[in-house]
């Protein structure tokens, strides 16, 4: 795939995410699929779909992206994030990163990580 | 010749006595800290005035106790006041070159008063100390200590590696695991799920590629696996310092913090509630040549003893406004009587409460209802019951009611001796319930 397809698709899923579908949502990954969240790995469709629930659930989502990249079969989104969690341990918003890797045309990895924004800074 | 000792003060955050070897721990957790205790001497009791972190750091830096510097949660708005004594200051004063290879300047900044170098690793790291490493900040202090060798220097470093999220390195992760902890039918963390804290490490470090960590068990293994990773840190640092020749300069002085509450009393993996576990901290002292070796000292001691004593040993004389008690006599042997026979420990992070210790009894008084239900009032044989697991506060009232009238007395006097009415407690309120709102 070209990377403006799989930029198109991030943003499909993105969009899919922010409605809040699951099974849209769903329909972007492998079966095999991992998402690495902070520490956390959620392997396999099953964990995935609970991540999903769980975020949902936690009211996480994007305030604005600030910028996309794609390094071959690689989508860089570097997004500002919130949700009731992270207000509810005083962050009214967090500086991340979402990087989707692809392969046969699904998600088979993404990892959601901090950049350098140190958020615990003055905690 | 200058016989003032070199200070290497190491601290390790959430360490708790109880997970170490030479304090009687199960678990070959700390053969380079056994050995260091080995060589020097071990305190068998230094107990904190102030737990978490900012309080009970800024206690052992001011040397005073918390209801005086004012420091009383984390996160807080407070600031430590200007006249506050502050160990590094008195050091640099008198000559030493002070480096801190630290991170909490970042979270206040009086923790940087006194240094002329502040190293901070974990500034790499994009959630700072939750992920620096013995290993970063060893990286740091020790290519510093090999330039400063020919100077008297004063060096803290402050090792994170204990404190959640207990993600040890891999080649640590499988020391004291035995079995399956993703087992589902195991229900031994059900109780965290309830604990905003237990939800962040259920939505992050306990998800692993074999599914959910439900084995509390386990979870107790990465502890002491963090445990045994930074006593491989503190033994590289200590090496790298022998090697230098400066063994028999430099007084070594290893303590933490605060302990962790691993499921005790209902409190998962976490530094909150004023029970031992959480309030006594390791305390070990060697100065090759100087002081003696193998001894241990049994008194109670609080963590506000240790700037006076570092002061006492560096040839320097105590401010009048540091409270601690110097017990440099007591390490040398030049004296056997002291100590504390009373410590009065305090929180306001999770939850708002005082603690009286003698020997014997630890009362417990909570201004606010806590996060578990508990009694506003616990009272514990400690000598019966060291584990503090039988609430006899209506079996012994009279002990308690004596105990509470005390613990309130000093309070009101300590207000009264600084021209203020009211517990910092109930002014300042818990600093962290409001993370309760996840559940919203």
């Amino acid at each position: 795939m070209r990377g403006t397809d799989l930029e198109a698709m991030t943003k499909a899923y993105l969009q899919a995410y922010d409605q809040r579908d699951l099974s849209e949502c769903m329909g972007f990954f492998a079966e095999d699929a991992i998402i690495r969240f902070a520490m956390g790995v959620y392997k396999g469709k099953q964990a995935i779909e609970e991540w999903h629930k769980d975020r949902f659930g936690a009211d996480l989502r994007m305030i604005r992206v600030e910028g996309t990249r794609i390094q071959g079969d690689k989508v860089i989104v570097d997004a500002i994030a919130t949700s009731k969690t992270a207000k509810a341990w005083g962050f009214d918003s967090v500086a991340g990163t979402a990087t989707f890797v692809f392969q046969g045309g699904k998600i088979k990895q993404v990892k959601f990580g901090l950049r350098m924004s140190i958020p615990l800074e003055g905690w | 010749m200058d016989m003032r000792p070199n200070i290497l003060l190491i601290s390790i955050d959430s360490l708790g006595a109880n997970h170490l070897g030479c304090y009687g721990y199960q678990r070959p957790t700390s053969p380079h800290m056994d050995a260091l205790a080995a060589q020097g001497v071990l305190c068998e009791r230094l107990l904190c005035p102030a737990i978490p972190t900012l309080p009970s750091y800024t206690t052992l830096y001011t040397g005073q106790h918390p209801i005086t510097h004012g420091i009383v949660s984390h996160p807080c708005d407070n600031n430590l006041g200007r006249q506050a004594p502050f160990l590094p200051w008195f050091l640099l004063q008198a000559g030493y070159t002070t480096c801190a290879v630290d991170s909490l300047m970042r979270s206040r900044l009086w923790f940087g008063r006194g240094y002329e170098f502040y190293i901070d690793p974990s500034i790499r790291h994009t959630l700072l100390y939750l992920a620096v490493t013995c290993e970063d900040l060893n990286a740091r202090a020790i290519p510093w200590l090999r330039a400063h060798v020919s100077e008297p220097f004063f060096l803290f470093i402050h090792y994170w590696d204990p404190h959640w999220p207990f993600n040890p390195p891999e080649r640590y992760r499988h020391l004291y695991c035995q079995g399956d902890p993703t087992d589902p039918d195991n229900h031994s963390l059900d109780a965290w799920w309830k604990h905003p804290l237990g939800v962040a490490a259920r939505d992050t470090w306990l998800r692993t590629a074999d599914g959910l960590i439900t084995d509390a068990e386990y979870v107790t293994a990465l502890y002491d696996q963090e445990v045994r990773y930074v006593d491989d840190g503190v033994g590289q640092l200590i090496k790298a310092l022998d090697e230098l020749g400066l063994a028999e300069k430099t007084l070594v002085v290893l303590t933490g913090d605060h302990g962790e509450s691993m499921t005790e009393h209902g409190i998962y993996f976490e530094h909150h509630g004023l029970y031992d576990c959480t309030l006594h901290v390791p305390l070990i002292v060697r100065w090759t040549e100087h002081l003696p070796s193998g001894v241990c000292l049994p008194h109670t001691l609080q963590v506000s003893d240790i700037a006076p004593t570092l002061l006492e040993a560096a040839g320097l004389s105590v401010p009048t406004a540091m409270e601690g008690r110097s017990f440099w006599r007591l390490l040398t042997g030049e004296e056997q009587v002291g100590g504390h026979e009373r410590v009065i420990s305090l929180e306001c992070t999770w939850q708002a409460k005082w603690s009286l210790r003698t020997d014997q009894y630890k009362f417990i008084l909570a201004r606010q209802p806590d996060l578990y239900g508990n009694s506003p009032r616990e009272l514990y044989d400690l000598e019966a019951d060291p584990l503090e697991k039988h609430n006899i506060v209506t079996q012994r009232s009279e002990i308690a009611a004596a105990m509470e009238a005390e613990l309130e007395g000093w309070i009101a006097d300590r207000l009264q001796a600084s021209g203020r009415e009211e517990d910092p407690l109930l002014t300042h309120g818990v600093s962290l319930r409001r993370a309760s709102a996840i559940f919203d």
